[in-house]
């Protein structure tokens, strides 16, 4: 059974409006590089963990829909299909991803390497700067 | 380039940013690394007696700098501090992208103008921008290159450009105010680092591939704002150190070498990496099977997939470059296809910085080398128990079209040993001593030591009290190679420095014009403490290839000495064939025929007079008189 199309929220003008001000007169919390400070490490943040966990239970359900719906919306077509016909084979991916490995991860970006059945793969998520990871790649 | 830390809305947190291609590491390690590899390759590329370096420099230099982060020019916030040279370079890494949601958007370059013949950014960004010109603070539709170089009107808003920092620079070498000298530095050395930001950018493939990778807003408004570029993440600071000795394209290298405008040497850069390099969303061409870019403003026409080496056993398609390296550009290996939708991941960055790290490298280098101007100093006179009189003539060039008159102090050096005689004070080019310490057969180096620039003169003999030469000249303003237009005004800038409180200005005017062939001006000019006054009446012959006649008068007054020129000539041929050197010289007997009087009086500090020696034009119709000073 193909997917069914996952909803976009609209958000109504004026919010976006509002909030893209609000967001010009905040400050950021950023050092400059004469007071650096080191917070790249390869500790899965909280919210990683709890996205993953979000994906193992997607893939687990072996419903395509469920994997999509936490798929960046610029990949969804590539991922879409990807899935395709692959639901008896997802519950690997589950597996596999509660043996990830963490390879790289920033505030916006991550990626690991899951193993199945011994061969090597990526996936990759991305975080769009609000704390809602996504899935761009497996 | 840089990450938006976005305000989280319903929890009403910052979030930081944390490596990748971004500000706070990234660049400022980048410029590091330029600075290093430069100061290396520059050891044998600067002009004979020019020296630079500015890693070994602890002293600090109070300038403006960024001391707060912030989105908008109402939230960032700008102050002193006090950095090393070094640091201001790498600051300037920093605070190229601040205030950040401007600097999103200006950041971008795409070479092939792929959309509509737009260089800037197209591609997402320009659907919000409109948000922030309501302050018209931001700038949008101008290309990185462009606000780098301050060299177009949209540019020009950039305080902090490189046009700026030339001025800066120059007013460095021309204020005698050793405080001010030092705030000057400091800007420079800002801006040198904001124009490296954009080189370093300019070998990052989303910044020249219209690929909007400024953090959106939220998953709702995705669509508004791009999303993270793979490269840009996974960019390790310390890759720029890793690949300090790296290998660069070949062709590249020589044009940066070549090379005799910054400008070109970025838009060099930003042609190789959007012809060699994809981003994960503007991977174009057929791999296993025909692809479209995620990014619809990005299906550029090179590269492609079908012409890289695809190899089989790590999925991964490749690029030897001329450098010889190997490079991964994507891979398309998918858990659940043998083959998918090809993706740059950590190997396949790490691979391309290899790459591109070395060609940034020699690109800030040669940025540097153009950025620094060139001077010769020269020790005309020396008499023992009187005086020493000299000069430091800037070397004009492409980037330093017009003359930087240096003041301040000159340290005479004993070549033999290195020690240091005395300290001499320069004037707009020239410096004398009175009554210094050295004696006949005494070996002398004067140099200057300002802001990482080494600058000696050749070694001088002391050779006793015979005749010497000194050198003037006056401008008969022509136009091009051809004597048949007059300048107007010329030489017309000001600066006010209102941060700081000091006001420092430089103008000159140069009015005049043909009659027929007859041509007569009047020029003021006046740079910082020297005042000069003249009138020029020139008879031309017809083709003007010739001066029939002239009567020039001029009057220079600074603070340490006044001159009054008087020179009536006749018979002075001139032709040109801009050949960027002096294209006629005439000296001795010949140059006594064609200037039928010259008188020269200099009061103080030697009360000195001069018979001609000799007179030159060069290409741009600068004039010289070199005159052998009276016994």
């Amino acid at each position: 059974m193909k997917t069914r199309r996952i909803r976009r929220s609209r958000w109504p003008f004026g919010i976006l409006l509002v909030s893209l001000l609000i967001i010009c007169y905040t400050c950021t919390n950023k050092q400059s590089p004469n007071s650096p400070s080191d917070e790249n490490n390869l500790s899965e943040t909280p919210a990683l963990t709890a996205f993953s966990d979000s994906l193992i239970t997607a893939f687990s359900s072996e419903n395509e829909d469920d994997v999509l719906a936490l798929v960046r919306s610029e990949y969804r077509a590539t991922c879409d299909a990807e899935l395709n016909g692959t639901r008896n084979t997802m519950t690997a991916v589950a597996q596999a991803l509660k043996k990830r490995q963490l390879l790289f991860a920033n505030a916006l970006y991550a990626e690991y390497k899951v193993s199945i059945d011994g061969t090597e793969f990526r996936i990759a998520y991305s975080n769009c700067g609000d704390g809602h990871w996504q899935l761009i790649r497996f | 380039m840089i990450k938006l830390a976005v305000y989280l809305l319903a929890a009403g947190v910052c979030i930081s940013t944390v490596y990748g291609y971004e500000n706070t590491k990234a660049h400022p390690a980048i410029n590091n690394a330029i600075i290093s590899f430069g100061e290396n390759y520059l050891a044998d590329k600067l002009p004979d007696k020019n020296k630079w370096r500015i890693t070994s420099d602890r002293e600090t230099y109070g300038g403006t700098g960024v001391t707060n982060s912030g989105y908008s020019y109402a939230t960032y916030s700008e102050g002193t501090l006090n950095l090393t040279l070094l640091q201001w370079v790498e600051h300037g890494g920093y605070s190229a992208d601040e205030p950040e949601l401007g600097a999103a958007i200006r950041h971008f370059y795409d070479p092939t103008g792929h959309t509509g013949g737009r260089k800037y950014l197209t591609n997402r960004g320009t659907s919000w921008e409109w948000l922030y010109t309501l302050d018209n603070l931001l700038h949008p539709q101008t290309d990185a290159i462009e606000w780098a170089m301050g060299d177009t009107d949209k540019g020009a808003y950039n305080d902090w450009s490189l046009k700026a920092g030339k001025k800066y620079l120059a007013f460095a070498f021309e204020l005698s105010d050793e405080a001010e000298k030092r705030m000057c530095l400091a800007k420079a050395y800002r801006c040198l680092g904001e124009v490296l930001h954009n080189t370093a950018d300019m070998a990052c493939p989303p910044h020249v591939r219209n690929d909007s990778h400024a953090a959106p807003l939220g998953y709702a408004w995705g669509e508004l704002l791009g999303s993270p570029d793979p490269y840009e993440e996974l960019f390790d600071p310390q890759w720029a150190a890793d690949y300090l000795n790296g290998k660069g394209d070949p062709s590249l290298e020589s044009f940066f070498a070549s090379a005799t405008s910054i400008r070109s040497i970025n838009e060099k850069l930003a042609q190789f990496t959007n012809h060699n390099f994809f981003t994960e969303e503007t991977i174009n061409g057929a791999g296993y099977q025909p692809l479209s870019p995620i990014n619809k403003d990005g299906d550029y026409p090179q590269p492609q997939l079908q012409n890289l080496d695809y190899d089989a056993n790590d999925f991964t398609f490749y690029r030897r470059f001329p450098s010889g390296n190997l490079v991964k550009l994507c891979r398309d290996r998918r858990i659940f296809s043998l083959r998918g939708t090809p993706y740059v991941d950590l190997d396949c960055a790490k691979s391309q910085a290899a790459e591109l790290v070395p060609n940034i490298l020699c690109a800030g280098a040669n940025i540097i080398r153009l950025f620094l101007p060139q001077f010769q100093v020269q020790i005309r006179e020396a008499v023992p128990n009187d005086y020493i009189k000299g000069q430091v003539v800037h070397v004009k060039s492409s980037e330093y079209p017009e003359s930087i008159l240096y003041s301040g102090p000159i340290d005479l050096i004993d070549a033999n040993t290195g020690r240091s005689i005395e300290k001499l004070n320069c004037s707009t080019g020239e410096f004398i001593g009175r009554n210094p310490k050295f004696k006949n057969g005494d070996q002398l180096i004067a140099r200057i030591t300002l802001g990482g620039f080494t600058i000696e003169s050749p070694v001088y003999t002391v050779t006793g009290p015979v005749g010497s030469t000194h050198r003037i000249g006056f401008q008969v303003r022509v136009d091009g190679h051809f004597l048949n237009q007059v300048a107007t005004p010329d030489t017309s800038y000001s600066y006010e420095n209102d941060a700081d409180g000091a006001t420092f200005s430089s103008s000159g005017d140069y009015i005049g014009g043909f009659a027929s062939n007859t041509f007569t001006a009047s020029y003021t000019r006046t740079v910082v403490h020297m005042q000069t006054n003249g009138t020029i009446s020139a008879v031309f012959s017809s083709d003007k290839l010739k001066i029939i006649s002239l009567i020039w008068t001029e009057t220079t007054t600074t603070q340490y000495y006044n001159k009054t020129v008087n020179c009536t000539a006749v018979n002075i041929p001139l032709s040109y064939s801009y050949s960027g050197t002096s294209i006629y010289e005439i000296k001795g007997e010949e140059a006594k025929n064609a200037i039928t009087s010259l008188t020269v009086v200099q009061t103080a500090a030697e009360g000195l007079s001069y018979s001609l020696q000799s007179w030159s034009t060069d290409w741009n119709g600068q004039v010289y008189a070199s005159l052998t000073k009276l016994e």
